[in-house]
């Protein structure tokens, strides 16, 4: 079955179709979820309203998997590994033992996709400690395009790449970033992970206009959808995920949810943890937008 | 003669086991006590201890959402908790706060050294619902050893006879014991009032119970925490004194966060024990 959804995706890449059913055909209705942390396992088991959930890849040891995931799993609910290091952006190839892991977390898990960052954080050995920005230029797209195709040949299920939140840009950008995810679609096959969040934190900080670039996304490719919370501090929008999503996320959702309907919504809260209440509320804000408009 | 130290050594005895008795019970009966208004951590430290006082308090709070309870027994502060006007609570919230989290069994440590868990311990004493060392008891039971062991001494060396010498060696093995029973501290154990206020507490809680459901505190004071009727909560607190690792996830120093890439080389958990994650971006 892997392979002859692997031998669908290259048709699809050869012939650079990207329409809707054929990407459905990989797609899986993932419903609300959340971000799955060690620090709020119980929490998220108990959580009303939790259709899936993410867990960071890297944190994981696929031969002993976290408890709580095993039991969510048992419960039929999907897990996806969510990458922050394979350096998909990267000048050079992915490193293979980090795809092996990831390759590993999918397969304990039973993942039915994974996915991770379009950024770039290492090269010549140094670490950037971040999820930098990608240049946007054609000979960048050709590199990462070829990394993508490495990244799903190594993998055993689809993946996703989602859109990173940025302070900065490269100087001499040919193409914005809907232009380049778009490209690097129809040229691999990829799937979308459109992080909301990241779009209004670019908007705020680098005045690139969020309503636009979904205009310029090919949601037919969203596998699913990020929204967290941050702050702003003399005008700079941290993307921390420690907050509730500002009205201005909520919208967003709801503006993405007008174009296309996500196959999955998750709730990223990485740290400052509120009250269990506070997170299903934060749930059901997200529900009524996805479900009801915002 | 033999048979009047016969009949005093019978008396040291009787004289004996009488004090013992006598002692015993003034040890555990004291002042009438004070009944009035015990919080359920008072309540709890009556019932179980230092222990359940503990739980008693990380229950309230999980249950309240002021702190987290992980698997692993892992506990963790809720950010936005209000402060608590509790001492117990508040010490549990001040020692998550300055720690970032504790395991169960290392927070109920912290918090059994605390100085709130010696605040209820003094307000039991206070009220006289809990014992402390009786060194004038042990005095007494000492003064009727050390009168016990002369007269022996004196039969032994001065008029060896069977009856005397049977009946004082029996005094004075029963005087040695009840000594070491009375010199072993019982500190912090219910005094009468305290063990009569828990049977009554228990009985009320019953009844009041089965007419309508109270709160999570008294039940888990009285009972414990399989009263909590939160079969993982109870779990998690309960299973962390093995100092058992949290179920094969990094713990929460060193996992990666999505809004940044771990910088190590190293990509799993086994592996990551050096690994931070830049701040998220």
């Amino acid at each position: 079955m892997r392979f002859l959804l692997r031998l669908l995706l290259r048709i699809q890449q050869l012939i650079g179709n990207h329409n809707q059913k054929a990407i459905r055909l990989t797609g899986v209705e993932l419903g609300i979820g959340i971000g799955w942390r060690s620090e709020i396992d119980l929490t998220v088991e108990r959580l009303e309203g939790v259709d899936f959930v993410e867990v960071i890849a890297e944190n994981l040891h696929p031969p002993r998997l976290p408890e709580s995931l095993t039991i969510l799993r048992g419960r039929g609910l999907p897990v996806l590994p969510h990458g922050v290091s394979l350096g998909i952006g990267d000048a050079a190839p992915p490193s293979a033992r980090r795809l092996a892991h990831l390759a590993a977390c999918a397969e304990a898990l039973q993942a039915p996709l994974v996915s991770e960052h379009l950024a770039f954080v290492r090269a010549g050995g140094m670490e950037a400690g971040h999820l930098l920005p990608v240049p946007r230029t054609r000979e960048a797209l050709d590199v990462v395009a070829e990394n993508v195709r490495r990244a799903q040949d190594s993998l055993p299920v689809p993946l996703a790449l989602e859109n990173v939140a940025a302070i900065f840009g490269w100087p001499g950008d040919e193409l914005t970033d809907a232009q380049f995810l778009t490209e690097l679609v129809e040229r691999t096959g990829v799937r979308l992970l459109i992080d909301v969040a990241n779009l209004y934190t670019n908007q705020v900080n680098l005045g690139l206009p969020a309503v636009e670039a979904l205009d310029g996304l090919p949601l037919e490719s969203l596998a699913y959808v990020h929204v967290a919370g941050g702050y702003e501090r003399d005008g700079i929008w941290h993307d921390t995920h420690t907050t509730s999503a500002p009205p201005q996320v909520l919208e967003l959702l709801g503006e993405l949810c007008a174009r296309a309907s996500p196959p999955g919504v998750l709730l990223e809260w990485d740290d400052d943890y509120p009250s269990d209440a506070v997170l299903a509320d934060e749930l059901g804000r997200i529900r009524k937008v996805v479900f009801h408009g915002p | 003669m033999s048979a009047l130290l016969t009949i005093v050594a019978v008396g040291l005895v009787v004289l004996t086991f009488t004090t013992r008795s006598l002692l015993g019970r003034a040890r555990r009966r004291r002042p009438p006590a004070d009944l009035n208004g015990l919080s359920p951590y008072e309540l709890a430290f009556l019932a179980g201890g230092a222990r359940r006082a503990a739980n008693t308090v990380l229950t309230v709070l999980a249950r309240a959402g002021a702190v987290r309870v992980a698997r692993g027994g892992w506990i963790t502060p809720v950010y936005g908790a209000a402060p608590s006007p509790v001492p117990m609570e508040q010490a549990v919230l001040d020692l998550l706060a300055h720690s970032g989290g504790y395991r169960a069994s290392d927070l109920r440590r912290a918090l059994e050294a605390h100085p709130a868990m010696a605040g209820v311990v003094g307000s039991l004493h206070a009220r006289r619902l809990l014992t402390s060392s009786p060194s004038g008891n042990v005095g007494v039971m000492s003064v009727v050893v050390a009168v016990t062991a002369l007269f022996v001494a004196g039969v032994a060396v001065l008029r060896p006879s069977a009856g005397p010498l049977l009946f004082g060696g029996l005094a004075l093995l029963a005087g040695l014991i009840s000594l070491a029973t009375l010199a072993r501290p019982l500190h912090n154990e219910p005094t009468a009032d305290g063990i009569g206020l828990l049977v009554h507490e228990r009985r009320r809680h019953r009844s009041r119970a089965s007419a309508h459901s109270s709160g999570v505190a008294f039940p888990v004071a009285l009972y414990g925490l399989g009263a909590s009727g939160d079969p993982e909560l109870i779990g998690e607190l309960s299973t962390s004194d093995s100092g058992s690792d949290s179920s094969g996830s990094c713990g929460s120093g060193s996992s990666c966060s999505s809004g940044s890439s771990c910088s190590s080389s190293s990509s799993s958990c086994g592996s990551s024990s050096g690994s931070s994650c830049g701040s998220s971006s």
